[in-house]
């Protein structure tokens, strides 16, 4: 027993003093990397630059040692961003005569999450069979992260789900609630307005329908008027929230009728995004609906209909003055 | 007869309480070292993306507005250049509440000369309970600076001010006297973006700002304390914050998010009533809270630790004002655990209950009172006759073996995946410092928490005093 603890002990110590020698080392060779990557970036990146713009020949470049690989794929990922159209054609066109686009392809699919997704994101430049293939062999991850930048990829590639598919992978993986992904789906519903109105015709979660009601109030079209109008009647309070900010979003005043009434929506959020919707539409009219709001229970909704007041100019502020009482702080 | 009993007696006391002392120091040491597993690998296959741009680029359109409160009392030495720090941080949207606690010194006085401040109405929030407000003030150059300035009430109190004062989705609470690095929050918010409905507070890592090249209250080159006291401090910061909060955190069991740096979602804040204003824990009270409020509702919540966004902080350089606050620390601990031992080991509250309060319970309650035991009682058996010298030699190697594993390998992984420290020369002086740690630094720490222990038990309230020399500009 006594030796077993001494034998641990021992280990212990010589594996600490082992990883500490490591450590030291690996950092005097990470800091001569370094110092041969940041040499070499700017070199390529001029290099990178000159070609694109036509100013010389394709310059002759090593990618041998994993350093070179590394920093033409930095470098170049972020010259290529930089441009557009046919200068960036023809240097996307080069990087893909180098091999760069099979080095994405492999990192795509390697073990380390952030290089992944760097990969995937910058895959989206090589379009193709084979990057197709990778980007759907990384949507089976189980890392969201890695999921759902294959997932914008594809998209970004034009060959993405449509909106019932996006909204089916997002609640069969549980990206529902990823900010990312609802803004994939909000870019589609902006792009593809009878998508998002025969999705909203099918049974959905309320938070998906929210962010689908949401997404089309941003599209300002006049098709998404009735769909919201509708959605104002929604059971879930999350759902007419989003219809009351959508249609303060859309800029059409064929709601206003509809908004007054949800000024007096049992569930604060509503109330809220209503009169908010008033005062960014200037629905004038509408003013002495948002007087009662200003002895709202919920200081947020007296702040936003004070805001929207002062919105409708002249007649909202004097609404306001006869409202306001002796001086409170959360008045 | 009787002094066969009494050695009897004796013998079989001592080996009780060496069996104790042993099973509980190796019971901890497993747990460092499974943490030191799950950090490792956590930050192995998600290391942090190291480029701001990308990052900016990624996120900075969905990025949820955020309030920084900053609570201030008597820091006239340090808040002009924290508050230069916390104005030039890198974030799309955000707002800046330094909030004055009733300040004794010129703190207000710096902060109106610094910042133009000029006298404003602002309409806020009621529903949290804090000491009166006696003017509100904005900055004439910086339209994103409010200062609040009201009657001292504590930390607690003045972020409950803050809270109030909030109109931003996320609200951040940050130490006056820290420094935010200004990429910080577009890191810490990643889990809000990734996530917006479940999470509801993330933490970042404080790393201690002793011996940096400080500039218009930002870290403009990264360095190793010269302070003896304040070296050993970066070793013990790494081991709390890359392997202790990471790990708890991957499995759903963080109880504290550093009052110096934590995000939090104001509207949950609200509900629960804000920050507890009689504890000097009062961060890890939140947390807990935060865990107790969502498990008793079964509503879904995340609490997440983000290892990279990084908050500097100026760590005491003298025994006296470390020692005093490291009992503070530990009384806030064990406040909060009382409060909340309805969750210790109980199932209803889930990996919260069982696994973070049973830690609590493992390295707060009985931590300090089996390690003094152990370093008091172990030798004193030797001396006694009661314990062989091989096995106190052989306990204090194993006990010392693992403290320097455990301290090396929070180093090794803060080199292998985050390298924070440029100079290779700092890195050599904190492997050195891995080791020295354990010989006596570790100890005199688990004396301070008993001390914690010991004005716990007699209802000491007091935060006590906390001297500052302020950083210092290149």
């Amino acid at each position: 027993m006594l030796s077993l603890v001494w034998l641990t002990s021992l280990a212990l110590m010589c594996a600490s003093m082992s990883v500490l020698a490591a450590l030291i080392i690996a950092r005097l060779h990470r800091d001569h990397v370094e110092r041969v990557r940041l040499t070499l970036r700017p070199k390529l990146a001029r290099a990178l630059m000159r070609f694109a713009a036509g100013q010389q020949e394709a310059p002759k470049i090593r990618i041998e040692r994993r350093v070179e690989r590394e920093a033409l794929v930095e470098t170049a990922l972020d010259t290529v961003q930089l441009m557009q159209g046919g200068t960036k054609e023809r240097l996307v066109a080069y990087l893909r005569a180098l091999g760069i686009d099979a080095i994405l392809r492999r990192q795509a699919l390697c073990r380390n999450v952030r290089k992944r997704v760097q990969a995937l994101e910058a895959l989206s430049l090589f379009p193709g069979e084979k990057t197709i293939d990778v980007l759907q062999r990384a949507e089976a991850s189980r890392d969201l992260r890695v999921w759902l930048t294959a997932l914008r990829a594809r998209c970004a590639l034009g060959v993405g789900p449509d909106i019932a598919g996006l909204i089916e992978a997002s609640e069969r993986t549980g990206a529902r609630r990823s900010s990312a992904m609802q803004e994939l789906i909000a870019e589609r519903v902006r792009t593809h307005l009878n998508e998002a109105l025969a999705a909203l015709r099918t049974p959905l979660q309320p938070l998906t329908r929210a962010l689908l009601v949401r997404a089309l109030g941003e599209t300002g079209s006049r098709h998404a008027l009735d769909p919201l109008r509708l959605a104002l009647h929604n059971p879930d309070p999350a759902v007419r929230a989003a219809a009351a900010g959508g249609l303060g979003a859309l800029g059409f005043d064929g709601a206003a009728d509809a908004l007054a009434r949800a000024t007096r929506d049992s569930d604060w959020r509503v109330r809220l995004r209503a009169a908010e919707a008033i005062g960014q539409l200037h629905l004038w009219r509408q003013a002495e609906h948002l007087t009662p709001l200003l002895s709202d229970p919920v200081w947020w909704v007296r702040y936003r209909a004070e805001e929207a007041l002062k919105r409708l100019g002249d007649l909202g502020v004097k609404q306001l003055a006869r409202a306001s009482g002796p001086t409170r702080p959360d008045a | 007869m009787t002094g066969s009993f009494f050695t009897d007696f004796i013998t079989s006391l001592a080996e009780t309480v060496a069996a104790i002392v042993i099973g509980v120091g190796l019971l901890q040491n497993l747990v460092y070292l499974l943490q030191l597993a799950i950090a490792q690998r956590t930050l192995s296959v998600e290391p942090p993306e190291p480029r701001v741009r990308t990052l900016w680029r990624r996120s900075a359109a969905n990025a949820p507005p955020i309030a920084l409160l900053a609570p201030a009392y008597n820091e006239a030495a340090t808040i002009e250049n924290s508050t230069r720090s916390l104005l030039a941080l890198n974030y799309p949207d955000f707002e800046v509440i330094i909030i004055n606690d009733g300040s004794t010194d010129d703190t207000m006085g710096v902060l109106k000369r610094a910042f133009a401040l000029q006298l404003i109405e602002r309409t806020h929030d009621t529903q949290l309970q804090h000491q009166p407000i006696e003017a509100i003030y904005r900055s004439a150059i910086s339209d994103r600076l409010v200062v609040v300035d009201k009657v001292n009430g504590g930390k607690a109190d003045a972020l409950n001010a803050g809270l109030n004062m909030a109109r931003a989705p996320i609200v951040c609470s940050i130490d006056a006297d820290s420094m935010l690095e200004p990429d910080a929050l577009l890191r810490a918010v990643q889990p809000f973006v990734e996530d917006p409905q479940a999470v509801v507070a993330t933490g970042g890592t404080v790393r201690i700002a002793n011996g940096c090249v400080i500039k218009d209250g930002r870290v403009v080159r990264i360095g190793v304390p010269r302070n003896f006291w304040a070296l050993l401090q970066s070793i013990e910061y790494l081991r709390a914050f890359l392997l202790a909060r990471l790990a708890w955190s991957k499995v759903g069991a963080l109880t504290i998010v550093s009052g110096a740096f934590g995000l939090f979602r104001r509207s949950v804040l609200i509900e629960i009533g804000g920050y507890k204003r009689d504890t000097v824990g009062e961060d890890m009270e939140l947390v807990v809270r935060l865990h107790r409020h969502f498990r008793e509702r079964g509503r879904a919540y995340r609490i997440a630790f983000v290892p990279e966004p990084v908050c500097w902080t100026e760590a005491p350089e003298t025994l006296k004002v470390l020692a005093r606050q490291r009992a503070r620390w530990h009384r806030g601990a064990l406040e909060t655990f009382v409060t909340h031992r309805r969750m210790f080991l109980n199932p209803q509250y889930g990996r919260a209950g069982m696994l973070g309060m049973g830690q609590v319970f493992l390295f707060d309650v009985l931590g300090p009172v089996v390690e003094v035991a152990g370093f008091v009682l172990v030798p004193l058996m030797w001396a006694l006759g009661i314990l062989s010298l091989d096995y106190l030699l052989a306990f204090l190697a194993v006990t010392f073996a693992l403290g320097v594993a455990v301290s090396v390998g929070s180093l090794a992984i803060e080199e292998a995946e985050l390298r924070r420290y440029p100079k290779s020369s700092d890195l050599a002086a904190l492997a050195v410092a891995a080791v020295v740690e354990n010989f006596g630094y570790r100890q005199l720490n688990s004396l301070w928490r008993l001390r914690g222990l010991w004005e716990w038990a007699r209802g000491v309230k007091s935060w006590g005093e906390m001297s500052r020399r302020g950083f210092q500009a290149s």
